[in-house]
């Protein structure tokens, strides 16, 4: 019939197998109508049922995920926030003043630890305060005898004699206490001069610069030749320790004629600035310290004179050994160019000139202490001339 | 600061210690380091070449007097061809009478 064979489909028709064949079509149709139906229903109680257990855990969800942040809340706060905070509190304690106050080591690992190393350091930093609060009263205490031994070391300058003049002063390289010293001393109508450097610079050397500047004099007082009294010096300090040395200028200048007795134990050259020249009172022994058979050294005494008009400089190695920012040394040919051209000043003047001049030569650093001594004699005298001669 | 070099040639009969530099405040630990630990070594003899020592000042010779005075009677320290200036702080202090001072 499909293929267009009429006459079959009309033998159909007349047998009623069409409407047969209908009917159980129609059948069919209800049936799956009825499928259908069915399970739409069922899909869609199925939906129902999903959306209800779908905003059920929705909610679920909801009140967890917010009795959680409540909870992670409280937990941070009783945690992390609040040990913070007591941590931040006891700092502040002891920022304020409260030096004592503990800090707390509380709360999570981590934050107990920072606590206790915070605790540490303000242990540490309160040790370490109370240490400069000693040091620092000890410097207080100290301070009064640095000063009481830098008067020692550099006296006043008395008077002197018509015709005399004498200025000296000491330029320390760190602080005030130096390891130079010096000393003019009155002696009966002669003057002593005293010009003492330690090896080193520092309170600890000064103290040492003292008592052989005390030893000296002493010697000097009670006659003694200047060679014999840096010999007794040498003795009476004794042992010293391995590196420590010291060199000495000692002179005894009679006023009356001008005639000087001296002792150099291995010190720079004193010089006397003179119309005929420099004269370098070189060493009469070696300096005093711990050589290997130290008790043969002896220190003799040479003399010299100064004529009115001459100026006697005494120093230190550091007045020499300045240097400037080219590494070059100020040297002694600078310092007596400076005497010859500052012989019709007075001391005090000669003695800035040489020091200022020093300094401005400098590289700006002193590297050891510096002490310059003039002694000027100023009025006429006819004595003889009698140049360093050696005293046996 | 100033600075030194010291270079060492251990010898059968001496120690040879070349001084470069200059000796002060700042770098005579280095020397008197060097020069202890020779003499702790047993050396007797210690010859420091100093032509190219350009400065030495009062720490340098405290050291130079410890060390001759550890060397004993029966060392000896030697200080080769010295500057002149070098020379002459040795002369005036005294200590050259106490050292060997080559030319």
């Amino acid at each position: 019939m499909r293929n267009g064979d009429r006459n079959a489909a009309l033998l159909q028709i007349t047998a009623g197998a069409g409407s047969a064949q209908f009917d159980h079509l129609r059948a069919q149709l209800g049936a799956l109508d009825r499928r259908v139906t069915t399970v739409g229903v069922t899909a869609d109680e199925r939906a129902s049922s999903t959306r209800r257990e779908l905003t059920y855990l929705v909610v679920v969800f909801t009140v967890l995920l917010f009795m959680g942040t409540l909870g992670a809340g409280w937990l941070i706060r009783r945690w992390v926030t609040r040990p913070i905070d007591r941590l931040v509190a006891d700092v502040r304690r002891v920022r304020e003043g409260d030096r004592d106050a503990p800090i707390r080591a509380s709360g999570p690992p981590e934050i107990a630890e920072l606590g206790a190393d915070i605790d540490d350091m303000r242990r540490l930093l309160d040790e370490h305060r109370i240490d400069a609060e000693r040091a620092r009263e000890a410097i207080e205490q100290n301070a009064a005898v640095v000063l009481a031994l830098r008067s020692q070391l550099e006296p006043e300058v008395g008077e002197l004699p018509d015709g005399w003049e004498v200025a000296a002063q000491l330029r320390a390289a760190e602080g005030v206490a130096a390891g130079d010293c010096y000393d003019i001393v009155p002696l009966r109508g002669d003057l002593g001069l005293i010009v003492v450097d330690i090896a080193g610079h520092g309170a600890t050397e000064g103290i040492l610069a003292l008592r052989c500047k005390e030893l000296l004099r002493a010697s000097l007082a009670a006659d003694v030749a200047p060679g014999e009294a840096v010999s007794a010096a040498a003795e009476q300090l004794g042992q010293m320790d391995p590196e420590v040395f010291l060199t000495a200028f000692v002179a005894v200048v009679n006023t009356e004629d001008g005639s000087i007795r001296y002792a150099n134990a291995g010190h720079p050259p004193a010089f006397i600035s003179s119309d005929d020249g420099d004269i370098e009172l070189e060493p009469t022994g070696p300096l005093v310290g711990p050589f290997l058979g130290s008790t043969e050294s002896r220190w003799r005494s040479d003399t010299a004179r100064m004529q009115p008009g001459d100026n006697l400089c005494a120093y230190t190695d550091g007045v020499i050994e300045i240097r400037n920012v080219d590494s070059e040394f100020f040297g002694v040919e600078r310092l007596r160019t400076l005497i010859r051209g500052s012989r019709c000043d007075e001391a005090p003047a000669i003695v800035k000139r040489c020091l200022d001049e020093a300094q401005l030569f400098s590289d700006g650093r002193m590297r050891d202490d510096a002490t310059i001594v003039i002694l000027c004699r100023t009025a006429f005298d006819a004595s003889p001339v009698v140049r360093s001669s050696s005293e046996e | 600061m100033a600075d030194l070099q010291l270079d060492l040639t251990a010898g059968d009969s001496a120690t040879l210690i070349a001084v470069r530099g200059e000796i002060d405040m700042a770098t005579a630990p280095q020397l008197r380091d060097l020069l202890n630990r020779v003499i702790d070594e047993g050396t007797l003899r210690v010859v420091l070449d100093c032509c190219e020592l350009a400065f030495l000042d009062s720490s340098g010779i405290g050291v130079l007097v410890a060390a001759r005075n550890r060397l004993g009677e029966d060392g000896e320290l030697v200080l080769d061809s010295p500057q002149a200036h070098v020379r002459k702080v040795l002369e005036i202090t005294g200590v050259a009478t106490h050292l060997s001072l080559l030319p």
